[in-house]
């Protein structure tokens, strides 16, 4: 008898995925994975799915003053080691894929450290993570819940990248993914 | 963010400092000039304070001042003018001036005026410098500018008057006068 999944939506529409798939598997032996390590992978396949439909659905009615980015790139590695594509599309994982490479840090490639930037004092301040130039939504980052994140962030490392959301005169919402960059600043400071 | 105290301003008289050193930053672009203003002292107040002005104000010495509103202007540099121009101006202002108590033309905004505008409204380009000047209570100004006219005796007419302008004169050490004639 087959036993039915949850329920699980197809992947949300602002997601773009590569099938990079294929290409790895012709060059790829799996490894061969605990199988109770496969099924919490899965679990968490079922998990984001569901977090990630709430997200899209819920966040133009949102009151969250934040959200959070994350690379996109990272996240392709993350769908190929939980198999999140091909959970969500049929149900079932692929287990030739499913837990082989691990994704790495969160974000790396989307940080950089300018010289001399100032930093502000605060613990965590997000205006003292700087994120590359040029980069652009759902091409190299997608945009997160505070909800999602913390998910990931219990999982996995990396860097956290945290921006305002700004509500538009007409209702509609964006969020502040490359902050002001206010420029340079050169003080001067009379003392005696 | 270059930082310059009284001592680089001396220096750069003397030739011993040659450029400014600049930071980049970056805020919300919701938020306030005075919001910004606010984080910007946070910063001057705090234990790194060090990296970016001298041990005059660093962070938790019991000599040191702390930097509050009333002693930090914000100014932002008019764009046909570069940041080495800039330096060369002043380095010149530096070498006229009769005394240390420096105080020259800010060729630029003054930009609290509107201290409720957003970033996002302040018309900052990302190519534009922002000058932070640090006062300590009690002393002179460096930057003088037509936004905050300053009484006092005029170095041309020696009359009490609104002061707005530096003398346009590179013959005169007088720097700065109550008219442009």
């Amino acid at each position: 008898m087959r036993v039915k999944l949850p329920t699980i939506a197809s992947t949300p529409s602002f997601i773009i995925h590569r099938n990079e798939t294929e290409e790895f598997l012709r060059n790829y032996t799996p490894k061969v994975i605990d199988h109770k390590r496969l099924e919490a992978l899965t679990a968490e396949a079922i998990l984001f799915n569901h977090l990630y439909h709430t997200f899209e659905r819920e966040f133009t009615k949102s009151q969250d003053k934040y959200s959070y980015l994350l690379s996109k790139s990272w996240y392709d590695k993350w769908a190929r080691y939980v198999s999140y594509n091909e959970i969500s599309r049929a149900g079932k994982p692929n287990h030739r894929l499913q837990g082989q490479i691990h994704p790495g840090e969160m974000n790396e490639d989307l940080i950089i450290n300018p010289q001399n930037a100032i930093k502000f004092p605060t613990e965590d301040h997000i205006a003292n993570v700087f994120i590359k130039d040029q980069i652009q939504a759902q091409k190299d980052y997608l945009i997160l819940s505070e909800e999602l994140w913390q998910e990931y962030k219990r999982r996995y490392t990396g860097f956290e990248i945290k921006r305002p959301r700004i509500t538009l005169s007409d209702g509609h919402k964006r969020v502040e993914a490359r902050l002001k960059q206010v420029i340079y600043l050169i003080a001067l400071l009379q003392t005696y | 963010m270059v930082f310059i105290n009284n001592q680089l301003l001396r220096n750069i008289e003397s030739s011993k400092v040659k450029r400014f050193t600049a930071h980049p930053v970056q805020y919300f672009s919701q938020a306030s000039l005075k919001e910004f203003k606010s984080e910007i002292i946070n910063v001057l107040n705090s234990e790194y304070a060090g990296r970016y002005i001298s041990s005059a104000y660093r962070h938790n010495t019991s000599i040191n001042p702390i930097v509050d509103e009333d002693n930090l202007r914000l100014w932002l540099l008019d764009p046909q003018f570069t940041l080495p121009q800039t330096f060369s101006k002043i380095k010149e202002h530096c070498e006229k001036s009769t005394s240390f108590d420096y105080a020259f033309s800010f060729r630029g905004k003054y930009m609290e005026k509107k201290a409720e505008s957003t970033l996002e409204n302040a018309d900052i380009a990302e190519s534009d410098y922002l000058f932070i000047e640090i006062n300590e209570i009690g002393s002179e100004w460096n930057f003088v500018h037509a936004d905050i006219p300053v009484i006092k005796k005029c170095e041309g007419c020696e009359k009490y008057t609104l002061l707005k302008y530096s003398c346009v004169c590179a013959n005169v050490r007088k720097l700065i006068v109550c008219n442009k004639k």
